[in-house]
């Protein structure tokens, strides 16, 4: 049982600043996944904490302990390769007893075969032992891997992108095993994905990687529901978030957001003063695909916005509208009646709307006595 | 004739013409082995292509056996030979020069390969280690073998051997380790290998092929040579190819059917080797051969 921790990490490679000053502290049990855009730092983040790469500066604590000087075999945690790193000339059996083998002082031959033979079952592998790792499906590899990394029961389990390479049905299936893996063992185990339904699926806490700085660490409703900034809501959540520059200024006793043919009015609450505060400047206005409201759930508006595209998805439907030269995209009941070139009233659900200043962190969340509503251009 | 059948019957009279070109010699010494004495040297002028009443005579002789005159022409006059001393001489000198080589060339290939030991120049200085003609550099190599009292010991073969062949050694084993991600030798070390042991286990493992076709590679290059072990040997540490250039006699000058015998016995170890690690080494020749 041990919690990871992260002190000011900063890894460099040449030019190259992998880990910007890494601030963080997954806690011991948690499922904590890692998300971020192909080169945010995922991959050197958990080679550090494994201890593959030291820090240029900054410590690691595992436990409680320090470890940034432990060599890797020493530190008790496991990590399950973007590639999976399989050894190809070993038997699934000898792969998963390699770990064990390893140990000092190495544990008796029965323990050994008792330990590969229980990870084996946990993970369905049982018949898989003798065979070789070129002889195996994607999904077993995958399960050889995982079953590695188990076999010695690590303090911390780390995974990078384990499931990256499965088709998307055996990825699913995949993954609500591995969450129920975590749940059963109660350790540690850090996820990277870059698939943000992965993340928002599987894990305690997600932590957003960009450009090697962490952009926030919440559990998934917050991440979704209070994104620190643009660049969270726009990874987490399918489709992103809507994004629109609108530019704050004074009005009668509020703040009004403005853009070319609407502008939106704040009305009374503290939340406003930050938004006050940035009267004069430019702004971007949040808003889910969900909590766009068009058509007769829009009725009033004085927002029209002409319909680019439609897009069925089966479940719902995304309309795609033109507003003011920026694609809004709106999630609709099935069945809704709409057509391309139409132009339709556009609105938002203003409980759940964000503002985020031009930098990209939120200024302004919806809650509290604070409200937004939609009205015509001053 | 159509162009095409016409170009058939071109390739296959160039290629046929090309493995002529190769495999007679090797027709030659085979038969030249076994020919009787006035077959190899005759004096009338004659060419043997094929060894009437061949006689394994010329074995004989290099080991020390009576040499059969069947001519009458003073062959008697020779003094008998043995080359086992030679042959296990050259086995111990290309052996251990093989050794060698390969120990220090797959650890520095694999330091290059892992941990990019030397940057970029290092592994181009090795390169051009083969870049010289050894006809250039052996004169000064004896005189600091001589310097070294190393001139004409087992020792000082076996060491100018494995320096000459470890560049090889290093090309080679390098584009072998490059295919492994290096996530294997990590998942041993995270397993709890140190550095040396998850080289042994979980990389060595891996390359077997590889380093089948290299020892072999290397040993041949080492069992072939002439030059070097003429220049740095060659008294008292006599080696099989510069025994056999020596073998003459009085009376019929060069002993070409006892020189083809030798030679006959001096290609089997390599056949040897590479029939016993023949399973390997055709997985050796291909894999590596492809970058990803
Ligand atoms: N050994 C290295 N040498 C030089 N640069 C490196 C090295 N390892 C990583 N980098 C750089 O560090 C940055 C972060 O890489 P990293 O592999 O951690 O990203 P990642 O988030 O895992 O990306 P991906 O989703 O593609 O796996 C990248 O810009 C990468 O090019
Ligand atoms: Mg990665």
């Amino acid at each position: 049982m041990a919690d990871v921790r992260l002190e000011r990490i900063t890894k460099r490679f040449g030019d190259v600043v992998a880990l910007n000053e890494l601030d963080l502290h997954i806690e011991d049990g948690e499922f904590f996944c890692v998300l971020g855009p192909p080169g945010a730092g995922k991959t050197t983040m958990l080679r550090t904490i494994v201890g593959l790469e030291r820090p240029s500066e900054g410590s690691v604590y595992v436990g409680g302990t320090e470890v940034t000087d432990v060599p890797p075999g020493e530190r008790n945690v496991s990590i399950v390769f973007q590639n999976l790193a399989l050894y190809p000339d070993k038997s699934v059996y000898d792969n998963l007893a390699f770990p064990l083998r390893q140990q000092k002082p190495r544990p008796p031959k029965e323990e050994i075969d008792k330990r590969v033979r229980d990870a084996a079952k946990i993970l369905r592998i049982e018949q898989l032992l003798d065979r070789k790792p070129a002889r195996l499906s994607g999904g077993e590899r995958q399960r050889v891997a995982i079953g590695r990394s188990l076999v010695r029961a690590p303090l911390v389990y780390l995974l990078d992108e384990p499931l990256s390479a499965l088709d998307a049905l055996l990825r699913l299936e995949m993954r609500a095993e591995l969450k129920y893996l975590q749940r059963d063992l109660k350790r540690t185990l850090v996820y990277v994905t870059h698939d943000q339904v992965e993340a928002m699926s599987m894990s305690d806490r997600i932590c957003v990687l960009r450009a090697g700085a962490v952009q926030q660490v919440a559990p998934p409703e917050i991440v979704y529901n209070e994104p620190a900034n643009t660049f969270v809501g726009q990874t987490v959540g399918t489709p992103p978030m809507n994004l629109l520059p609108l530019r704050a200024d004074h009005a009668n006793g509020g703040v009004e957001l403005r853009s070319q043919s609407f502008a939106i009015a704040g009305r009374g609450g503290d939340a406003l003063s930050a938004l006050a505060a940035r009267a004069g400047q430019a702004v971007q206005f949040g808003a889910r695909a969900e909590d766009v409201r068009i058509g007769q759930d829009a009725a009033g508006s004085p927002l029209r916005s002409r319909v680019i595209a439609v897009e069925p998805l089966g479940g719902e439907v995304i309309v795609d509208l033109d507003v003011d030269g920026h694609i809004v995209k709106a999630m609709t009941p099935p069945g809704i009646q709409i057509e391309p070139d139409e132009l339709v009233p556009l609105s938002f659900d203003f409980t759940r709307v964000h503002v985020f200043e031009n930098e990209g962190s939120a200024v302004y969340r919806a809650g509290g006595e604070a409200h937004l509503s939609i009205s015509a251009p001053a | 004739m159509s162009a095409k059948t016409l170009r058939t019957t071109a390739r296959t009279v160039v290629i046929a013409l090309i493995l002529a070109l190769f495999l007679f010699p090797v027709y030659w010494m085979i038969t030249m082995a076994f020919k009787p004495q006035p077959q190899w040297a005759p004096t009338t002028g004659e060419t043997y292509w094929f060894p009437e009443s061949p006689t394994f005579g010329n074995f004989k002789r290099i080991f020390g056996g009576e040499p059969t005159d069947e001519s009458g022409l003073g062959f008697l006059t020779s003094t008998p030979i043995d080359a086992t001393d030679s042959i296990i001489t050259s086995l111990i000198v290309a052996g251990l020069g093989t050794v060698l080589a390969l120990l220090v060339g797959i650890s520095t290939a694999y330091g290059i390969s892992r941990f990019r030991a030397g940057g970029k120049l290092l592994p181009f200085a090795i390169l051009q280690l083969r870049m010289f003609p050894p006809i250039a550099v052996i004169i000064p190599i004896l005189f600091l073998w001589t310097y070294l009292q190393l001139n004409d010991t087992y020792w000082g073969l076996i060491l100018i051997y494995g320096a000459v062949t470890f560049p090889f050694v290093v090309w080679l084993m390098r584009s072998f380790f490059d295919e492994i991600p290096r996530e294997i030798a990590e998942a041993a070390i995270v397993d709890g290998c140190s550095n040396f042991g998850a080289f042994r286990k979980a990389i060595l493992p891996l390359v077997k092929g590889g380093l089948a076709t290299t020892a072999l590679f290397v040993f041949i290059l080492n069992w072939s040579d002439y030059l070097i072990a003429l220049v740095l040997a060659g008294s008292r540490v006599i080696t099989a190819p510069v025994f056999l250039s020596q073998i003459r006699s009085a009376s019929t000058g060069v002993e070409f059917g006892s020189q083809a015998a030798l030679a006959l016995i001096l290609i089997l170890p390599p056949v040897i080797l590479a029939i016993a690690i023949q399973k390997h080494l055709v997985r050796g020749l291909t894999f590596g051969a492809i970058k990803r």
